[in-house]
């Protein structure tokens, strides 16, 4: 296929200003976009034509029966070459001549013309030519890819067949060479330790463990490196840390007055479970029914939580029956979100404009979350404060290794002993009930279980079906996300029809019929995608960059991103020496500046003292008014509702917090100190040393060179005045290590400082 | 770009372009195999190259009164509350409409306004007699007393306003503006957040970019501690010694990137050298000790306060400096209670400033271009709240409210809408929040229904599905 009936192909999908805008993005959105990497040979309707109906035309000639037209709807074969009331019909297959639809698209006559000219859309030419073409040759319609149960599909042969060490390499192989493209050469040894290290745990790698690896010559060296990473107790954190935003968890209610509520319990069971390596689908049926099963355990209580992490409205005079709804809504669009990828939501108010499912089929997924007890207390006299009243469990941490350790608090799930109703909403609103529904899914899927029960159960055992086209393919595209910066389909919050398709769709089946397969077992899972070629490439993007894919959709290198926020300090931390490692136990309350928080919530920050001051990002507390501000700027959710995919943004408001927040000043002192002690004797010692702890490599002769300079520098400046240097090594709240020359001391907590500051510091190569 | 697909390019390409990095601009064209010449970003760095139409308003200044005043005690006087007070509300005005659980176990009884109104200027608008500056000015304001919303709560409310929708996750207007317009000034944040008096929480939800970049984000300037967060350096760090460390750092990116290529290391030497000047531009900005003693006396400012008045000077010195978005937030308005005296102290503290705030624009010759808009989220109701014997006030009211707006392409002296006796329905020419969003962007040159992110499968806007613009009150 030419450039040109490419980039027009796209066009559809975006709109057409995109067009006005710039020549680089349109190129920058086929490569990114529909342009899966499968050279087309013939019209595909998933990729070629449904984009152009759903965009163009489904708003009006859709699933969405209020909204529907003239009674026509396109996205169904049946229908849209079925005779309409007007006698005409759309779409006669083979014969665009006979083809309504063909003939107002083309029509000059500004009242027949379609799309009509109130709704801005417009077809181009070549969208106009592809619909008549594929009318010509039959109007086959497909159901939407992600909507069909994947099947295994074999890894291809490829040329090369030295590179490929798997399945996961022969796909992306495959790809390259048909864009007569080559892998980049495997990463050094210090770089992959650094990734795997960031990807498999969230933390940069200590200084000895990079001895170690790059002194051990033997074949299976890495492969063991992997296998240490995966048993690091640190790898649970890492999963719960992306669950976390998944699953919209808060250490407050998120509403006004914003109080306190207990659930770190059920962070620490997130980490202990991806830590003991849950099976995936015992993992789900937990979380969303952990407190139906019989016999229930208090670890399974706990993870019934995942549906307690909705926010709460203690606000006076709120209506209960207005935010009865609104939390059931929030499960069941964070349900369709995180486990199918899918944006439910979009069917609270009207029928699905894209993917098939109707508003009455919403509101039946809906009915298994709006029957709970404990949902929003009655409110007092004057209805002010309407505490939520859920029922809470005490019981021990997950993580607890002692028995006798304290209990806590947290909120569980509990359905109510009658079932409430649940109702159509008319266009959403609580106040327009029409008529009661049975919970049940919607019809696009395989059904329910005979065997189990019509109730959050048997929904939880009907997600963990084998055959569920949905729930392996999300959860690895997740997984993928995790190791490799984005999905093979980006979109992960959507692989619906208005979700962009993977760039590797067999690649994406093989995969998640695997994971099932394999009993979802996602160390096992993990392990295949850290031992590829694929991912031990160099990321070096020089060179590298071709025009046919600028974005590097096809992993012809290494992707290199920033850190997530929690890990940008978890880094410094690390570096540093200050980083306490201890897992679970409740949230803490690291430095924020004075007024951030009493001028929002009008509530004192009760600053943490001593090691819970160092403790992981992820065990920061999470204030969902205020959030912790370091971490908004660096992109975090508020986590008020379920977050797939964080931005990665580069501001100067970040340059302000790795320079000025007291976290990373305490971090370039202690730093310093570090290396006065630990880094040897001479200048340079001490410079490649903490060089080495920063970015675990050593420097080049001109960095060095660099380095060497700064810390002269910083030697005059201090040694001009003492007093400054006194003042820099006084902050934080350790005290500065006695017996330390303050000037010196001063110099080198700037020298740190500098490379805590490098882009490469906060980057995963 | 209008798609979350490419926002992590989009961020880069906005900010290339709004800083001095033009190597990074040129290395990102050579990287997609591009001519410089193709490209041409809007100078600005936003969505669009141009305006959909010549905006009237270049900047907005959003004063929200948060808790929601009384439209009763304000600008819609009602004299036949004083007469029937006491009196049951007729069935004929309530039409069964919801109640907070506040007030929905109540006796429904109209409630008088113990307030004194007069009429001011050449247009005539009636407002409560102590917005003694106020009415000075009364011919500037275009006053709306058929605004409407939905949600009932002060946060639902809140949101609404400012995002077009009562559930957290979207976009607000400042976001929206940031991301359409980009930005006009290299120092200092195109979407700024100022705060004063306690009373309800005020959430950095109001604020957030939802899912746009976010560096979209408002950023609050605080009046206590660093104006912005981490602006100052630890002591021990002067600002030479930053600008030092600041240039060694960027030496060692360059070095990076010699060997990497990835213009993301460029973007973030541009990003150090931004906030390396905003630690010097944004002091400066904040301080008011350079302002006459007449403009600080007119405002009722004092340098180093945390008050309304100081951040409507402040509000007035961001707009100089080409920061288009402004929102101050106002507490202390959600009289549940004793409406006559909290309305006596509240009008007060911000009837100065206001005056103050429109005087000074137009003395400057920026009232024209610069949209001022005073509000809150919702209304109070006309019958009373009672609080155990005390002096009694007025629950939450979404069916109507008043605001007013001067300036940036609205019709000074109209005063539009109008409600029924109770001031409970509106009856005439109601702006719905939506509609409003649908004006402000439109003062700003923006077609609302033609800035839209595509966002989980679907393009967003800040009018959701809504909204119509408001042609009667275009100048």
């Amino acid at each position: 296929m030419t450039a040109t009936t490419f980039s027009l192909r796209f066009v559809p999908a975006t709109g057409n200003r995109s067009l006005k805008i710039t020549a680089l993005l349109i190129v920058g959105f086929c490569m990114s976009g529909r342009a899966s990497a499968d050279e087309p040979t013939a019209i595909d309707f998933a990729r070629d034509i449904r984009p152009i109906l759903a965009s163009k035309c489904f708003t009006c000639h859709g699933p969405d029966a209020k909204a529907r037209e003239a009674d026509l709807r396109l996205d169904v074969r049946q229908k849209a070459i079925a005779k309409l009331e007007s006698d005409e019909i759309a779409i006669v297959p083979g014969k665009p001549e006979k083809s309504e639809l063909v003939r107002r698209i083309n029509t000059s006559d500004a009242d027949e013309q379609m799309p009509p000219k109130k709704t801005k859309k417009t077809l181009t030419a070549a969208e106009k030519k592809l619909l008549a073409q594929w009318i010509a040759t039959g109007a086959d319609y497909q159901i939407h890819w992600a909507f069909k149960t994947p099947s295994r599909p074999t890894a291809p042969k490829t040329k090369d067949t030295s590179w490929p060490k798997g399945e996961i390499d022969r796909f992306v192989l495959t790809k390259l060479e048909a864009k007569k493209l080559s892998p980049s050469k495997q990463a050094d040894q210090t770089t992959l330790i650094r990734r795997l290290s960031f990807d498999l745990r969230g933390l940069p790698p200590t200084l000895s463990e990079v001895d170690q690896f790059t002194s051990d010559k033997s074949p299976d060296a890495y492969a063991r490196l992997v296998d240490r990473m995966l048993k690091s107790p640190h790898f649970g954190e890492k999963l719960a840390q992306d669950w976390l935003d998944l699953s919209r968890y808060g250490d407050t209610n998120g509403f006004h007055n914003d109080s306190h509520r207990d659930m770190w319990l059920y962070r620490d069971w997130l980490i202990h479970a991806f830590n003991s390596n849950m099976p995936f689908d015992r993992f789900i049926i937990d979380q969303i029914a952990g407190d139906l099963l019989p016999n229930a355990t208090s670890a399974q209580k706990i993870a019934s939580g995942f549906n307690r992490n909705n926010t709460f409205n203690e606000e006076g005079g709120a209506d209960p029956d207005e935010f009865y709804v609104a939390y059931a809504v929030d499960r069941a669009n964070t349900t369709g979100q995180v486990f199918m990828g899918l944006t439910f939501g979009c069917a609270q108010c009207h029928d699905h404009k894209y993917d098939p499912i109707t508003q009455r089929e919403y509101y039946r997924f809906y009915a298994y979350f709006n029957s709970i007890a404990g949902e929003v207390g009655a409110g007092g006299e004057n209805g002010y404060h309407n505490k939520p009243l859920p029922p809470l469990l005490k019981a021990r941490s997950p993580l607890a290794t002692d028995a006798k350790s304290a209990k806590a608090s947290t909120m569980v799930m509990k359905a109510m002993a009658k079932r409430k109703p649940a109702f159509f909403l008319v266009r959403g609103d609580f106040q327009q009930p029409e008529g009661k529904v049975e919970p049940g899914v919607p019809s696009i899927f395989p059904p329910l279980l005979a065997d189990q029960p019509n109730n959050r159960l048997g929904l939880a055992h009907w997600l963990v079906r084998k055959d569920h086209p949905l729930v392996g393919r999300v959860r690895v595209n997740h997984l993928w996300k995790l190791i490799f910066g984005s999905g093979l389909v980006r979109t992960a919050g959507d692989l619906g029809v208005q979700g962009e398709l993977p760039s590797h769709p067999q690649l994406l089946d093989w995969l998640a019929v695997e994971y099932v397969a394999s009993g979802w077992d996602t160390k096992s899972l993990i392990r295949k995608m850290v031992l590829s070629s694929t991912y031990r490439q160099s990321s070096v993007v020089k060179n590298r960059v071709v025009a046919s894919d600028p974005y590097n959709r096809l992993l012809s290198r290494a992707p290199r991103y920033r850190l997530s926020a929690e890990e940008i300090r978890d880094m410094a931390l690390a570096a540093s020496g200050l980083l306490k490692r201890n897992l679970g136990g409740p949230s803490v309350r690291p430095y924020q500046p004075a007024t951030f928080y009493s001028d929002k919530i009008g509530k004192r920050w009760n600053q943490s003292k001593g090691a819970d001051l160092y403790r992981r990002g992820l065990y920061t507390y999470w204030q969902r008014t205020a959030p912790y501000p370091s971490f908004i700027i660096f992109d975090a959710p508020s986590r008020e509702i379920c977050t797939v995919r964080r931005p990665r943004t580069n501001t100067p408001l970040q340059a302000l917090v790795t320079l000025n927040d007291p976290v990373f000043v305490e971090a370039a002192r202690v730093l310093g100190e570090t290396v006065l002690r630990n880094g040897g004797t001479s200048d340079d010692d001490r410079l490649r040393y903490a060089f080495r702890r920063v970015l675990s490599r050593s420097p080049s002769p001109r960095e060095l060179k660099t380095i060497q300079g700064v810390y002269q520098r910083q030697k005059e400046i201090y040694t001009k005045n003492r007093n400054a240097a006194t003042q820099l090594i006084s902050n934080g709240q350790q005290p500065a290590a006695k017996g330390l020359d303050p000037i010196e001391l001063a110099a080198w907590t700037n020298v740190a400082s500098v490379l805590l500051n490098l882009d490469e510091a906060i980057t995963r190569e | 770009m209008h798609d979350h697909r490419n926002a992590e390019q989009t961020t880069r390409r906005n900010f290339l372009s709004r800083t001095s990095g033009g190597l990074g601009t040129a290395a990102l064209l050579n990287l997609l195999g591009e001519q410089s010449t193709t490209a041409a970003p809007s100078a600005t760095g936003g969505v669009l190259p141009r305006p959909h139409f010549p905006a009237r308003a270049k900047r907005v200044i959003y004063l929200h009164m948060s808790g929601g005043p009384s439209q009763i005690e304000t600008f819609d006087p009602k004299p036949v509350l004083t007469k029937q007070h006491g009196r049951p509300l007729p069935d004929s005005i309530r039409m069964g409409q919801r109640l907070t659980t506040m007030t929905s176990t109540h006796k429904i009884r109209a409630a008088k306004s113990d307030h004194k109104f007069g009429r001011y200027g050449k247009c005539g608008h009636e407002m409560n007699v102590l917005f003694k500056n106020l009415s000075k000015v009364s011919d500037e304001l275009c006053v709306v007393r058929s605004m409407y919303t939905e949600p009932i709560n002060h946060d639902p409310a809140v949101t609404f306003l400012q995002t077009g929708s009562g559930v957290a996750g979207r976009p607000c207007i400042g976001s929206w503006l940031s991301y359409g317009l980009g930005s006009q000034n290299r120092d200092l944040p195109e979407f700024v957040v100022l705060l004063s008096s306690g009373g309800q929480p005020v959430l950095s939800r109001y604020w957030h970019n939802g899912f746009l970049p976010s560096k979209h984000q408002g950023v609050q300037f605080q009046s206590k501690g660093d104006p912005v967060l981490f602006l100052s350096n630890p002591k021990g760090i002067d600002q030479k010694n930053r600008g030092q460390l600041v240039t060694d750092i960027a030496a060692l990116n360059k070095l990076r990137f010699e060997k990497i290529g990835d213009p993301e290391i460029e973007a973030r030497i541009d990003a150090f050298q931004l906030a390396y000047r905003m630690q010097t531009s944004v002091p400066e900005l904040m301080d008011l000790s350079k302002e006459s003693k007449a403009t600080l006396d007119r405002y009722g400012a004092k340098p180093g306060a945390s008050s309304f008045a100081n951040n409507c000077l402040l509000a007035r010195r961001l707009v100089e400096r080409g920061v288009q978005f402004i929102q101050l937030y106002d507490r202390g308005w959600d009289h549940h209670g004793a409406i006559a005296t909290n309305m006596t102290r509240k009008i007060r503290e911000v009837d100065g400033p206001c005056a103050a705030l429109i005087a000074d624009l137009k003395q400057r010759g920026l009232l024209d271009d610069t949209l001022v808009i005073w509000g809150g989220e919702f209304g109070r109701t006309s019958y009373s709240q009672h609080n155990r014997g005390k002096q009694y006030g007025r629950d939450h009211h979404p069916r109507c409210f008043s605001i007013w707006m001067a300036g940036g392409g609205i019709k000074p002296g109209l005063n539009y809408g109008r409600t029924d006796d109770y001031g409970y329905n509106v009856v005439e020419n109601g702006v719905h929040v939506h509609d409003l969003q649908a004006t402000i962007m439109h003062c700003l040159g923006i077609d609302h229904k033609r800035l839209t992110y595509r966002f989980k499968g679907r393009d967003f806007r800040l009018t959701d599905v809504h909204g119509k613009v408001v042609q009667d009150l275009l100048a």
